[in-house]
C-alpha cells in the first residue's frame, strides 16, 4: 500500500525532520513574510504570505531534491518575486483609477478599548507602559535610566520588558476593536 | 555589545525608510524569517520609529520613506492609531501637559531658582544684601514702564483630521502653564497638499476666526505661534489654505483640533 502525504505535511518535512521543530520554523516564516510585506508598503500582507506558502508547496515535489540551502532563502525569493508583482500591478492600477481613500475608524473605538486594556494590567504594569512612554528625545532617555536603575535592571532589559507590554497591550487593543465592530454589524 | 545592537536597530530603522541597499535590504529580510529574536527587536524598533513619526522626530526623508512604505498599509495605520492613543494617554500622567506639550515643559526660569537658593543659609544672607541694589533696580525700572513679558512657546505638534469634534474625534489638550507666552504649533501638511508656494493659517475660536503668520515653513509642515492672550480656555479648530503659484487659495480638508483646558 502506498500513502501519498498531504502536500503541507511534505511541506513541514522539508523544513524540518522533526514535526515539532518544522511547525516552529513555519511559523518564524510566515511571521517574517508578514513584516516583510507591511514594511514594503503592501496592504494585505497575510493574503500574500499566504500566497509564497501556497507557491513553495505547489512547487516542491520539483525543487525538494535538487535545492540546496535553507529552505528560508527558497521562501524569501519567493516572496521578493510577488513584491515585484504586486508593485507592478499597483503601477497599473494607479495608472487608471483614483486611489480610494477608506473612512479610519473613530479614534474613540481605540481609546475606549486601550482603557479597557489597561485595566486588565496590574497596577504595576499599567505605571511601567505608561511611563515608559512620558517623554521624548533626551528627556526620554535620561528617564529611562532613571527607571531602569529603580528597577534594578538594564536599559535593554527595560526596553524589552515595555516592548512585550505594549505588544501584549496592542493586539488587547485590537481584539477589543475586532470584537466591537462585529458587535456593531 | 551597545554598538553592535545600535547598528541593528539603525540598519532596521534605515529599511523602515527604505534607506538600505538592495543586497542590505535581502540579508535582513531574510533574518526576519528565520531569527525570532530578531523579529522582536524588528518589532521593538518599529514601535520606536512610529512614537517617532508622532512625535514628528523623524527627517523629512525617513519620514516620507516610512510613509509610503509601512504606513500606507492597515496594519501600519492600526498601529499609528494605536501608538498615537498610548503616547496621548501616557502624557496625560504629567498634571495638565499632553504628550506633545510634554516635550516643550518649560525650562526652570527666574522664579523657579528662588526656592532652591533660599534653601542656603549663606545665600541668604548674600540675598538680603543683594535685595536692597534689586529693589532700587525694581524702582528704576517700574519707572521706566518696565514689564517682563513671558517668551517660551511651548511646541504642540497636530495633525489634520477629517472628522468633525461631533464624529467624536479627541482633540489635543492643552493647558497653558504660568510663564507660557503661548504655544507653538507644528501642523503636519497632508501629502497631497505639500509643495503649495505659500500657507495661510486661520484660528476658529468662540469668538470668532483670526490668521495667523506662518513662522516657519519646512517641507512637511508649517509653524505658528499663538500667544496665550489669543487663546482664551475653550475649544479650537486650526484651518489651513493652500495658496498656489497663480494666487488662487483653497482650505485643505479637515482641521486640526485642540482645546485649551
Amino acid at each position: 500500500m502506498t500513502t501519498s502525504k498531504e502536500p503541507f505535511d511534505e511541506l513541514l518535512e522539508w523544513l524540518d525532520p522533526d514535526r515539532d521543530k518544522a511547525g516552529q520554523r513555519y511559523e518564524a516564516i510566515r511571521a517574517g513574510l508578514i513584516r516583510m510585506f507591511v514594511s514594503r508598503g503592501v496592504s494585505d500582507a497575510e493574503h500574500y504570505t499566504d500566497e509564497v506558502m501556497d507557491r513553495v508547496t505547489k512547487r516542491l515535489p520539483e525543487i525538494r531534491v535538487s535545492y540546496v540551502g535553507d529552505p528560508a532563502r527558497y521562501f524569501h525569493g519567493v516572496a521578493r518575486n510577488i513584491l515585484m508583482e504586486v508593485g507592478r500591478r499597483k503601477e497599473v492600477v494607479t495608472d487608471v483609477l483614483p486611489q480610494v481613500i477608506r473612512p479610519e475608524p473613530p479614534q474613540s473605538e481605540t481609546s475606549e478599548c486601550l482603557s479597557k486594556c489597561l485595566k486588565l494590567l496590574s497596577r504595576d504594569k499599567q505605571e511601567l507602559i505608561l511611563d515608559y512612554h512620558l517623554y521624548h528625545g533626551h528627556e526620554k532617555i535620561i528617564h529611562h535610566q532613571q527607571m531602569a536603575s529603580e528597577l534594578s535592571i538594564t536599559e535593554g532589559a527595560l526596553r524589552t520588558r515595555a516592548h512585550h507590554l505594549r505588544a501584549n497591550l496592542e493586539k488587547c487593543v485590537n481584539r477589543c476593536i475586532d470584537h466591537q465592530n462585529k458587535s456593531a454589524a | 555589545m551597545f554598538t553592535i545592537a545600535k547598528d541593528l536597530q539603525n540598519e532596521i530603522r534605515q529599511y523602515l525608510f527604505r534607506q538600505l541597499a538592495e543586497a542590505d535590504e535581502e540579508r535582513l529580510e531574510l533574518r526576519l524569517l528565520t531569527e525570532p529574536a530578531f523579529v522582536q527587536e524588528f518589532d521593538t524598533v518599529v514601535d520606536e520609529v512610529t512614537d517617532q513619526y508622532i512625535r514628528d522626530e523623524l527627517a523629512d526623508s525617513e519620514r516620507d520613506g516610512f510613509e509610503k512604505g509601512f504606513l500606507t498599509t492597515a496594519d501600519g495605520k492600526k498601529k499609528l492609531r494605536f501608538a498615537s492613543e498610548l503616547l496621548d494617554r501616557a502624557g496625560e500622567r504629567v498634571a495638565g501637559i499632553t504628550p506633545s506639550v510634554v516635550a516643550a515643559e518649560r525650562r526652570p526660569g527666574f522664579f523657579d531658582w528662588i526656592p532652591v537658593f533660599w534653601q542656603s543659609q549663606s545665600m541668604r544672607l548674600a540675598a538680603t544684601a543683594a535685595a536692597v541694589v534689586i529693589i532700587a533696580g525694581g524702582i528704576f525700572l517700574i519707572s521706566k514702564s518696565f514689564r517682563v513679558r513671558p517668551t517660551t512657546y511651548a511646541p504642540v505638534s497636530l495633525s489634520i483630521s477629517a472628522s468633525s469634534r461631533a464624529d467624536g474625534v479627541t482633540p489635543a489638550r492643552v493647558r497653558l502653564e504660568s510663564g507660557i507666552a503661548g504655544i507653538e504649533i507644528n501642523l503636519a501638511i497632508p501629502e497631497e497638499e505639500r509643495g503649495a508656494k505659500n500657507y495661510r493659517v486661520e484660528l476658529s475660536g468662540d469668538s470668532g476666526e483670526r490668521d495667523f503668520p506662518v513662522e516657519e515653513r519646512k517641507e512637511q509642515s508649517v509653524v505658528v505661534k499663538i500667544p496665550a492672550s489669543s487663546l482664551p480656555r475653550g475649544g479650537y479648530a486650526i484651518h489651513l489654505f493652500r495658496i498656489d503659484s497663480d494666487g488662487t487659495e483653497q482650505r485643505i480638508r479637515g482641521s486640526y483640533l485642540f482645546d485649551i483646558e
